[in-house]
């Protein structure tokens, strides 16, 4: 799925994200992008629930990842890399109990790209710019 | 008293274990140019070997020193975890050390370079083209005491700058100093050559630094991240 739309609110940009989700496959990682504050994780709220996702979807900020349930054999990952400076000196396992082969993801602030590829196959890149107020620019490649 | 110190700050998995009246016993593994580090996997190998080499069992520890960091995220979670846990389960109080505090305390044995110097910069790699710095006086370093630049994450021009500014002579010890030296040597810096074992992290430092503080609950020893993760920054930024 490629596209660069506007959304008014937080509403719409979670539809955005629930539109991706339906495009995915267990092993598919989407890498999104964004500065703070630009609704990184409103859109991985709006993929997770359409995922069947029904716990709180916050940013892993302080844990690095988290894994949620789905109810069925499907797990959904969420990864915020802001912390870590550079993967490539981190332990190798610290991405690969989230991008696994059962498992949908979605990791923030993703540098390191080839460290990210070596675990997931990368469905989707997702960039989200502030466009005034509410409104963001959601670029999907 | 009985100690094993460890720290997994930087790439290298660095183990010590020293006792009253003997030479300390090192352990690490440096993994090789673009490998990754094996904290996880080669930590609690390397002390047991350590255990071994002298003879005594975990009961005979008496205290469990950690490296709390700045350094990498994986890094300082296996390393500081690792702390809690054995000290727990062995009932003895654990020392948080910063990884910092001993380079720089390794650092005094530059004392025999040719060069003076005033002061010891600690100068750890933090990724994203900047390093982890902290400074002392050479008097401070053995008594435990305070840096006179505290730890902070900064360019190395930014850093090169400081130390004209503050009118130092400092010796430069870590992997950030190896890795800066066209940068840093804009300055009066000395730094080793690059192979020196001054710039590695070293946990027999730690023993020594273990005299100096305080050991405690485990519970209360914390990575130092030094960088904020991105809520923090939001939330402080939000702030009226």
């Amino acid at each position: 799925m490629r596209c660069r739309q506007e959304t008014d609110d937080p509403r719409e940009t979670e539809a955005l994200g629930a539109r991706l989700a339906r495009a995915l496959a267990p092993g598919d990682v989407v890498l999104v992008a964004g500065e703070l504050g630009a609704g990184k994780t409103t859109f991985v709220r709006g993929a997770c629930r359409a995922l069947g996702v029904s716990v709180p979807v916050t940013s892993p900020t302080f844990t690095i990842g988290q894994r949620y349930p789905t109810g069925g054999p499907l797990a959904v990952s969420h990864l915020d890399l802001f912390r870590v400076a550079d993967l490539a000196a981190e332990e190798p396992d610290l991405l690969g109990d989230y991008l696994r082969a059962d498992t949908i993801a979605f990791v923030e602030w993703p540098d390191g790209e080839a460290e990210i590829a070596a675990f997931a196959r990368i469905a989707a890149r997702v960039r989200i710019e502030h466009a005034g107020g509410n409104r963001r620019i959601v670029e999907i490649e | 008293m009985t100690v094993l110190a460890f720290d997994t700050a930087t790439p290298a998995t660095a183990v010590a274990l020293c006792r009253s009246g003997e030479p300390p016993l090192e352990a690490r593994d440096d993994p090789a140019p673009g490998r990754r580090p094996g904290h996880a996997t080669r930590l609690l190998p390397l002390a047991v070997d350590l255990l071994r080499r002298a003879g005594i069992g975990w009961a005979d520890l008496e205290r469990i020193a950690v490296g709390t960091g700045p350094g990498t995220f994986t890094g300082l979670r296996v390393g500081i975890a690792t702390a809690r846990a054995l000290a727990r389960a062995r009932g003895i109080p654990l020392t948080g050390v910063s990884t910092l505090h001993s380079l720089a305390l390794g650092g005094l044995a530059a004392e025999a370079a040719s060069q003076p110097f005033d002061a010891i910069l600690a100068v750890l790699d933090a990724r994203r083209r900047e390093v982890f710095v902290a400074g002392w006086r050479p008097s401070a370093l053995e008594r435990g005491g305070e840096p006179f630049l505290s730890a902070r994450a900064l360019r190395p021009e930014a850093l090169a700058e400081q130390v004209v500014e503050l009118g130092l002579s400092p010796v430069l010890v870590g992997n950030g100093a190896v890795e800066f030296r066209s940068v840093l040597e804009r300055s009066e810096a000395l730094i080793p050559e690059g192979g020196s074992p001054l710039h590695q992290v070293s946990a027999i430092h730690h023993c020594r630094l273990v005299r100096a503080l305080p050991g405690g609950d485990p519970a209360d020893i914390h990575p130092e991240y030094l960088r904020l993760p991105d809520a923090e920054i939001a939330r402080r930024s939000a702030r009226p």
